[in-house]
């Protein structure tokens, strides 16, 4: 990977955008041709690319682009390659969830053996007059919970320990 | 290239929804208490400024202003929750604006309360629009029309450091820095009040209403017999051709605002300090998901990742030591197309917390990065664990580093400020250029709870010495009026009454009104470099 990773339709391609007068040429997957984009306003671009020109709409949302081009929508999503690196190791590996100061738990929300998604409370403790709910920061199988609701741990206590989902279990 | 927070809220789930329940309610009494503020005025106070032909202070604010442009507006709860709420707003509108294309300070005394007399808070408020001025190189303009200072309450409006005197030597100061002021006289300036106009660069007074006078007609009476009129004493056309007081005379307050505008026209524009700077986008999230996420329970902790997703452009937010001192979220992100560098709470300040906030500062100042403070913080961690791993000098490196940081810092109560951690996150104490406060926001030394024990342990301790043993009943009446005095001291309406912020904000506004903020505070340069000893 060299360029822009950009996914369309389930595929990602490696884009490299390398400028020159008048336009740009786009190197896709090693292969290389000349594009030019000029504005028309208000979403409407006109594209040149190949030799041929015609008028799309681009809009953009946080990264995804929609382009619209012979009444048919594309949705381009740019894909953030650290982003998909950390990821897919989250998900080989199971890890500890630890507490960030000592107290006590108020409430276990999953149980043992459970298929948690990323996001899901997991826990409820409290310290310092604080509550503080333990999210799951990734999708996995709920491995152990050391402590049950009414006691106490130290700071860097396993709360919850995660295990790796395997491939074919995993909801999609 | 950079990643975008990744949300994990459940706007469906049941405790969204209660949330956002309660802080629609919390927006919703603060608006209207706002709304009071602004606007409601007995009638006959509005009739007696009709008769006289006075425009209302805000329709002055209004003509005055560039038409589309906004208006920060700062402490329009002042004095919400002193003087049986008589002075709303402290009688006095401040602000920033754009004025002809400039960023402007507007400061105006409000004669639709109390023929505009200034409360002790009223004086507080006009030296902080000053100091707001000075530390961010703006240019002011006063709309002066009041009856001076408030009699009743003299010795709280007069003679201390930061009383009324101050007004004077920051007018002077600013003046100084090269920072221009002009003054539009449409009442009475008496006394003190008269060398607002005169320190001022430029000045306009209204024929008519306006004078400007040491001692007004009855003082002058009593004082050398002399029988005179206002405006033969200190009136527009006395001083703008014969004592060369003021600068202009104006037939009405329309005409003297827009000979201001004109004024103001021929300024120079500030050159802006330069900062990184990118194209502005919105937040990725929805801003007003804040409702849903910020707990109805104040003692609820929450993820204040999720509230800078709803605060930065793109939601999009470098995380720095995501794995180190996870109680403080430190990062880099963009505000309006301004990099800035946020620290925000995420529970106690532990030492690797304290250690990695100072460190992470420390970059910001090298890197020419403005610093955004997110409150929600009890305190820096007790026990024999943290004081045996010197969490005190830990808190001192963080606190120390804030003080002395050269770029300017921001500051947003969003839920708590208990103890020490006010200090090491950049409370009122430590020359934010501006802080704001959501309304379910709470401030104090401890929480309620914890001072009635606290005290009523030291009474019952005291009276066991003399050998007195008191009931359950008895301590309660000790804990009862300390529980109800700090429940009243810690709320966000307490503080913003005596200006320990610039005001209360609407959650959702928060971005726009850091952006305005910044985007102010860079008229002025950054500071010098350096900072004390570290206490390693």
């Amino acid at each position: 990977m060299k360029g822009y990773p950009l996914r369309l339709d389930g595929t990602t391609a490696d884009v490299v955008p390398v400028h020159r007068p008048g336009g740009f040429d786009l190197e896709i997957d090693g292969r290389r041709i000349a594009a030019r984009l000029e504005p028309l306003g208000d979403g409407e671009w006109r594209l040149s690319a190949d030799g041929r020109s015609r008028v799309v709409w681009i809009a953009q949302r946080g990264n995804r682009a929609f382009v619209q081009l012979d009444g048919r929508v594309f949705e381009i999503e740019i894909v953030n390659a650290l982003e998909e690196l950390i990821r897919e190791a989250q998900r080989a590996g199971g890890d500890a969830l630890l507490a960030p100061m000592p107290g006590t738990v108020i409430r276990v929300a999953t149980e043992v053996g459970r298929t948690v998604a990323e996001g899901e409370a997991l826990i409820v403790i409290e310290s310092m007059k604080l509550q503080t709910s333990i999210f799951a920061p990734h999708e996995g199988r709920v491995a152990e919970i050391p402590f049950g609701e009414g006691q106490s741990f130290d700071k860097g206590a396993v709360l919850v320990r995660l295990e790796p989902v395997a491939a074919e279990e995993t909801p999609s | 290239v950079m990643r975008r927070i990744r949300s994990h809220v459940d706007v469906r789930s049941p405790a969204f929804l209660a949330n956002r329940e309660k802080n629609l309610e919390r927006v919703r009494e603060f608006r209207e208490r706002q709304e009071e503020a602004r606007f409601s005025r007995p009638r006959r106070d509005l009739d007696r400024l009709a008769r006289q032909g006075k425009l209302f202070v805000r329709e002055r604010i209004e003509k005055l202003l560039d038409p589309g442009t906004p208006f920060l507006e700062l402490s329009s709860l002042a004095a919400c929750t002193e003087y049986d709420g008589e002075a709303k707003g402290a009688s006095s509108v401040v602000g920033i604006g754009i004025v002809s294309g400039r960023e402007v300070v507007v400061r105006a005394d409000d004669p639709s309360i109390k023929g505009g007399a200034w409360y002790p808070l009223t004086v507080k408020k006009i030296v902080r629009a000053l100091d707001v001025a000075i530390e961010n190189r703006l240019p002011m303009i006063h709309v002066c029309d009041s009856a001076g200072g408030f009699l009743p309450l003299q010795a709280d409006v007069f003679p201390d450091r930061y009383l009324a005197g101050r007004i004077f030597r920051n007018q002077s100061i600013l003046s100084k820095m090269r920072v221009p002021q002009l003054s539009l006289v449409f009442g009475r300036c008496t006394a003190g009040g008269a060398y607002i106009p005169s320190l001022s660069d430029y000045s306009v007074i209204q024929r008519g209403n306006g004078a400007i006078f040491l001692g007004g007609p009855p003082l002058v009476k009593a004082a050398t017999g002399e029988v005179v009129d206002a405006e033969a004493l200190g009136g527009a056309d006395l001083h703008t051709r014969v004592s060369g007081v003021a600068d202009y005379a104006a037939n009405s307050e329309e005409e003297a605002i827009l000979l201001g505008r004109e004024i103001v026209s021929q300024w120079e524009k500030p050159r802006k300090t330069w900062v990184e700077r990118r194209d502005a986008e919105p937040p990725y999230y929805d801003p007003e998901e804040l409702y849903g996420i910020v707990p109805a329970d104040v003692k609820v902790q929450f993820d204040m990742r999720e509230v800078i997703a709803r605060i930065v452009d793109g939601s999009l937010f470098h995380e720095y030591q995501p794995d180190y001192g996870t109680t403080l979220v430190c990062g880099f992100a963009w505000i309006w197309g301004v990099r800035v560098g946020i620290l925000a709470n995420d529970g106690v300040l532990f030492n690797d917390s304290s250690l990695k906030g100072a460190h992470f500062m420390e970059l910001c100042n090298h890197n020419r990065t403005p610093l955004v403070f997110l409150q929600n913080i009890t305190g820096y961690m007790v026990g024999r664990e943290a004081e045996s791993k010197g969490i005190c000098k830990d808190g001192a490196k963080m606190i120390m580093i804030q003080s002395t940081s050269d770029v300017p810092k921001f500051t947003i109560m969003c839920n708590r400020s208990f103890g020490a951690g006010n200090y090491g996150m950049c409370g009122r104490a430590f020359d934010s250029r501006f802080l704001f406060s959501w309304p379910n926001h709470q401030i104090g030394v401890m929480g309620p709870e914890q001072a009635a024990d606290v005290l009523a342990d030291v009474k019952i301790q005291q009276l066991e010495r003399e050998g007195v043993k008191l009931s359950k009943e008895e301590v309660d009446k000790i804990r009862l009026p300390i529980l109800e005095s700090y429940e009243r001291e810690i709320s966000a309406y307490y503080a913003t009454s005596h200006l320990w912020d610039d005001g209360i904000i609407d959650p959702v506004d928060t971005r726009n009104v850091l952006g305005l903020s910044i985007h102010a505070a860079l008229s002025a340069p950054f500071g010098e470099p350096g900072t004390g000893v570290l206490r390693l």
